[in-house]
């Protein structure tokens, strides 16, 4: 599925980088590409939902990112 | 300029005396009485000119005054014999004064003198390990801060993180950024970024400086240590405004009835930590290891050993009333499945946990919701009691599983203006909520380190720890009993709708004892 919307560092439990889409929901990566980790970044982002839905971040749902494209620089 | 213009008046309006008396032109008198005027502009000018006041009283007067008198003697040989020698000396004198004087006085400002904005500080010596402070702007969030830093590959931190009444003074604004060694040369670029990035009011070399305090900035309580000598005491917030002094001269003349379990299910802990040890009852070597950190954190939070000289205490003074053990259901991620947690806390219980604390969550999924809801009942009926974190999506916890199952007390985080943290889930729709401190929470972290960590997970433990304390000197307490005792106890705080009650660990017991 794809994910468009702007990304963002949470200072929370140990820290993690999400995505806030355009309807505000939120999207966790798992594996954040060293591209993406830049707060603000308006990206468009294939991924994969991870079964794994429970976790220390209690935020958003746990994506993969499969491949992605940068529609904005921060 | 005002210091520039005041002393080319002074000069000015002296001569021009001078030339108009000694030929006897009109307006000397007029000239004469300017003199005045221009000599207050020049001390003005002298008053706010930014250098240090030894600078301006013992270099800059005394040479102002030799160059004004020179110039005075020389202009009166000028008057009456040579102009041509007056000239050439009044224009070494001046070049003297405004360009090699001024070019010395700038290099003592630059070099000497300490200013809050300074970006021109070449001589610093830095401090190796965070080599810059940092005011962020109000505007900007940590959050933001902390994204940014990752942008640059530097890393941040709070400046002063034991501040336990910020609302008191702008130092929680204040981060020590960490410029990796092979870059601290380049911490000038660095600190130029943040500003051009607008993040930073300003920024301080973390050595030579000295913070420039707010005038009105009332002196800080210190943080008490309640009579521990755990050296992070003073560094636990929470403790302050959860009256754990309260707690703690309770628990001196109590004898529990057993040594209550707290189960952390979560990423694993760290059992070898110096901290721990003392307190942790192992169920499975497996789960005695902590890849993530955050188990470890957490079980800190609920039983770290007290008045060891080590670290931090928690509310346990000793380990006559709560031990903590781990059950691991989440990977190296800090992921995992609700099948996993369900599981763990189906072992948990049956390895004789009383309190299962559950620092972990995610989206209530309809799958899933009665099986949390059948281990819950499961747990209630081997008398352990479930507590689990909100969630940290700043959203209604009704949709967050487990905290939102039948039975389980929820727990949300407040911040150390005992403000909702913004992070936090409400928990005001639930059956069982509560508050506990969740910002900057200093606890146990693997490798014997202690690290400040933030979020429900953080929250959770403190209570978990308080109903450990509950079950130990009450084995039958049920959730349902407990959760009114802490509901019944516990402190009014700004955002109580959407956190729950801020919970007051000493008045929960008292008020058990006077139960029985």
């Amino acid at each position: 599925m794809t994910v468009t919307g702007r990304v963002t560092y949470q200072a929370i439990a140990t820290g993690f980088w999400g995505i806030v889409d355009e309807q505000g929901k939120k999207w966790r990566m798992v594996n954040p590409p060293s591209a993406l980790c830049k707060e603000g970044l308006h990206i468009s982002a294939e991924v994969r939902v991870l079964e794994e839905v429970v976790s220390i971040f209690m935020w958003g749902l746990p994506v993969e990112i499969l491949s992605f494209r940068i529609l904005e620089k921060y | 300029m005002l210091y520039t213009i005041g002393f080319l008046a002074v000069l000015g309006s002296a001569l021009g005396w001078l030339f108009l008396k000694t030929y006897q032109l009109p307006f000397a008198n007029w000239i004469g009485r300017s003199f005045w005027i221009s000599l207050l502009i020049y001390l003005l000018g002298l008053y706010f000119e930014e250098a240090a006041l030894l600078v301006k009283l013992f270099l800059m007067l005394p040479l102002d005054v030799a160059v004004f008198i020179s110039l005075l003697l020389l202009f009166n040989r000028y008057v009456t014999k040579s102009k041509i020698w007056f000239t050439v000396v009044a224009a070494i004198l001046l070049a003297v004064k405004f360009f090699f004087f001024d070019l010395a006085s700038d290099w003592f400002k630059q070099n000497l003198s300490t200013t809050k904005d300074g970006n021109t500080w070449s001589s610093v010596s830095l401090a190796d390990d965070g080599e810059l402070l940092i005011d962020l702007n109000t505007q900007f969030s940590q959050q933001e801060l902390f994204a940014f830093c990752k942008k640059l590959d530097v890393s941040c931190r709070l400046a002063f993180p034991n501040i336990a009444r910020p609302e008191n003074t702008s130092l929680d604004e204040f981060y020590v950024i960490d410029i990796p060694q092979k870059r601290s040369k380049d911490w000038e670029k660095i600190a130029k970024e943040f500003q051009s990035a607008g993040l930073i009011d300003a920024f301080e070399a973390n050595e030579l400086m000295q913070l420039d305090l707010p005038a009105a900035a009332p002196t800080r309580k210190t943080q008490p240590d309640f009579g521990l000598n755990d050296p992070y005491v003073p560094q636990l917030w929470g403790f302050e405004v959860m009256q754990v002094q309260e707690l703690f001269d309770l628990l001196r003349n109590i004898q529990p009835r057993k040594v209550a379990t707290i189960a952390i299910v979560d990423t694993g802990v760290e059992s070898k930590h110096e901290d721990l040890q003392a307190n942790f009852h192992s169920i499975n070597a497996d789960y005695d290891t902590d890849p993530v950190g955050h188990g470890t954190h957490c079980a800190g939070i609920a039983a770290a050993v007290s008045n060891n000289g080590k670290g931090i205490a928690s509310f346990s003074l000793n380990n006559r009333f709560v031990r903590v053990t781990s059950v691991r259901v989440l990977n190296r991620f800090g992921g995992g499945t609700q099948k996993d947690v369900i599981n763990g806390i189906i072992e948990a219980v049956d390895k004789g946990a009383d309190v299962i604390s559950l620092s972990l969550g995610g989206p209530s999924l309809d799958s899933y919701q009665q099986a949390y809801e059948e281990v819950v009942k499961y747990a209630s009926q081997k008398g352990a009691i479930v507590v689990a974190a909100a969630g940290n999506a700043d959203e209604d916890a009704a949709t967050f599983a487990p905290a939102n199952v039948k039975g389980v007390i929820a727990v949300a985080a407040v911040d150390e203006n005992l403000r909702k943290a913004s992070f936090s889930n409400r928990v005001g729709s639930l059956d069982m909520p509560i508050a506990a401190p969740g910002v900057n929470i200093c606890s146990t972290f693997p490798n014997n380190e202690y690290r400040f960590l933030s979020g429900t997970s953080m929250a959770t433990p403190y209570v978990a720890a308080l109903l450990g304390i509950m079950k130990a000197i009450r084995p039958t307490l049920t959730a349902a009993q407990a959760y009114q005792l802490l509901q019944q106890t516990a402190a009014d705080v700004p955002d109580a709708q959407q956190t729950g009650r801020l919970i007051q660990p000493g008045k929960a017991v008292a008020a058990l004892l006077a139960w029985q």
